[in-house]
């Protein structure tokens, strides 16, 4: 109970801690991270460059805290998206699930999940990446289509244990219309499960998309992204194995923040109380 | 049977979603296929190239003759190599399944045993050196590890080379980062499942009967662990083939990643679909693999009762 505690505090700080990076104007960091300096190329971190400099000169420093924007936004974004998606195709399914004439629905919408879900989640990205044509915009909607189905079939089992409740089987008995019976008494009950699941799948998200950005497939250079710019580091890894470490530890510690944040929730609204002989 | 009988639908779906996701690309592939040899469209040999390609006809007919040819292993040709689509996915193939095969067998026993030892661990400062380990690797992100596991192997050590050409002896380090990221997650799965086991009566009983604690281990709580770590493994499975393309590229290993991630700067659909659909068709095999045995581990599973606690 403490561990989970102290660990979702760790997480909300260290969260807290990157939205203040990624809303940190541009202008004030210590360089412009896009400025390059061709004489001062691959220099190891000095008082002037406190992560050193990459390939073209540019201060390495300021590019890991200009991309906690790119990188950090993308991951809530496509979070959003995807709890969004999850929600409604869930949701629905689940409420048609339990009506005799719309069963088809729940029906065709499980069946569509089991397909996508046939796939494993990072090939069927990298597929609808290939066919689109690679961006970040394309990435961040390649996740949601791959990552969607298995977070709808979690909501859909939610909200038909909600559904089951008798209050909720009460307000439907009143003649409360499906779509207020769901605002009203089964969405809030989903809140706090879907909280937790939120917060684990962003750090999901987040790897998924820097790796993929890695590989060249979501933002482009000279976008500052930590992806990016770890695969601008890569062929320089003998020489100036410095460039590794800010954009590395950015994407840890943002993946970290989620992880801990969710974690910490799971273990708060854990209400299993074990029974203590 | 239930699960063998909902198959041949789910494969068929998957095939249409392979195919149509191809089939919705944007662009015309006749006009690219024109560009790239160098041809003005003419209507004449518009229709020739697209006969070629085999764009001819209606989208169901396409579709069915495309499923045909594809059940004979025939993926249609490459568009950047020219050669046979299925040639260029054997000759990659091998050296993924030795990867992920080489990382599986790495990442289930470390799994199991740290997983659990952190079960019986009574030190806290076991359990929270475990703890932080999992928590860092689950965060880590594979790529990231995999450079400086580059770095450090390489260029510090000496003990591996920075460009592998894809010989055996060079499988381990990639093999071992990617089980690394496997492994702790699967090592908490193992350790929940060790500690409900031992706090059942069947074990408890065990216990008071005077067996050893130690023998118990391996008797009672590592097969309790077994069923719901299966099922894990099996889609740690799925996860091992799509993590692989960013090691596999790292590393310079000539396994699939390093294909398709050819054939989506080219735009080499063929190969894509090919390698969606080889990939689905795996994966739901493991799945497959994975129910079976939990059903064999667990007679309830057997008996079409399924399991819920």
């Amino acid at each position: 109970m403490s561990a989970g505690n102290r660990g979702a505090r760790i997480g909300a700080g260290l969260l807290l801690a990157l939205v203040l990076l990624a809303l940190w104007p541009t202008a004030w960091l210590p360089h412009d991270p896009l400025a390059q300096d061709l004489l001062r190329r691959l220099e190891p971190p000095s008082a002037q460059y406190w992560l050193g400099t990459d390939m073209l000169g540019r201060c390495n420093f300021s590019r890991v805290a200009a991309a906690t924007r790119i990188s950090l936004g993308a991951a809530l974004v496509a979070a959003g998206a995807l709890l969004g998606v999850a929600l409604l195709w869930g949701v629905s399914a689940a409420v048609c699930a339990g009506r005799t004439r719309w069963r088809w629905v729940d029906a065709l919408l499980m069946r569509a999940a089991d397909v996508l879900l046939g796939f494993p989640t990072l090939v069927l990205a990298l597929a609808i990446i290939g066919v689109v044509g690679p961006s970040l915009t394309t990435v961040v909607v390649a996740l949601v289509v791959a990552w969607a189905p298995g977070l709808a079939r979690i909501v859909r089992v939610l909200t038909l244990e909600a559904l089951q409740r008798e209050h909720v089987a009460a307000a439907h008995a009143a003649g409360l219309p499906a779509a207020v019976v769901v605002r009203r008494h089964v969405l809030p009950g989903l809140l706090a499960p879907l909280a937790v699941l939120a917060s684990l799948e962003t750090a999901g998200v987040l790897l998924a998309l820097s790796s993929l950005s890695f590989l060249g497939l979501g933002a482009q250079p000279p976008t500052p992204e930590w992806g990016v710019m770890l695969s601008e580091a890569r062929p320089f890894v003998q020489t100036a194995p410095h460039l590794l470490w800010g954009p590395g530890l950015a994407v840890l510690l943002a993946t970290l923040a989620f992880q801990l944040l969710g974690e910490g929730l799971r273990s708060k609204l854990d209400t299993r109380a074990p029974l203590r002989w | 049977m239930r699960r063998l009988l909902s198959l041949p639908p789910l494969l068929l779906a998957m095939s249409m979603l392979a195919f149509a996701l191809v089939a919705a690309a944007p662009g015309d592939p006749v006009v690219a296929e024109a560009m790239r040899q160098g041809l003005a469209l003419t209507p004449d040999n518009e229709a020739a190239l697209r006969q070629a390609l085999g764009l001819d006809g209606s989208l169901p007919e396409r579709y069915l003759r495309w499923l045909g040819a594809a059940l004979h292993g025939d993926f249609g040709l490459s568009i950047a190599s020219g050669r046979a689509v299925h040639e260029e996915i054997a000759g990659h193939a091998w050296a993924t399944l030795m990867l992920a095969l080489a990382a599986f067998a790495l990442a289930v026993p470390m799994a199991t045993a740290a997983g659990l030892a952190a079960a019986v661990a009574r030190s806290a400062w076991a359990g929270m050196a475990w703890r932080l380990l999992t928590v860092l690797l689950v965060a880590l992100p594979g790529y990231w590890l995999a450079l400086i596991a580059l770095y450090l192997a390489a260029v510090h050590w000496g003990i591996a080379q920075v460009v592998s050409d894809g010989e055996l002896r060079q499988l381990w380090l990639p093999a071992l980062v990617l089980a690394l990221g496997l492994a702790a997650p699967a090592s908490r799965l193992v350790r929940e499942r060790a500690l409900q086991v031992m706090s059942e009566d069947p074990f408890r009983l065990a216990l008071a009967q005077g067996l050893p604690p130690r023998q118990l281990l391996l008797t009672r709580v590592l097969p309790g662990t077994l069923v719901p770590v299966v099922t894990f493994w099996a889609q740690g499975f799925g996860a091992l083939l799509g993590g692989a393309v960013v090691i596999e590229i790292i590393f310079g290993w000539p396994g699939l990643g390093r294909l398709v991630l050819q054939s989506i700067q080219e735009r080499d659909l063929p190969v894509l679909q090919a390698y969606l659909l080889l990939m689905g068709v795996v994966y739901v095999a493991v799945n497959l693999a994975a129910d079976l045995i939990a059903a064999g581990l667990d007679p309830r599973m057997r008996a079409g009762l399924a399991a819920s606690p």
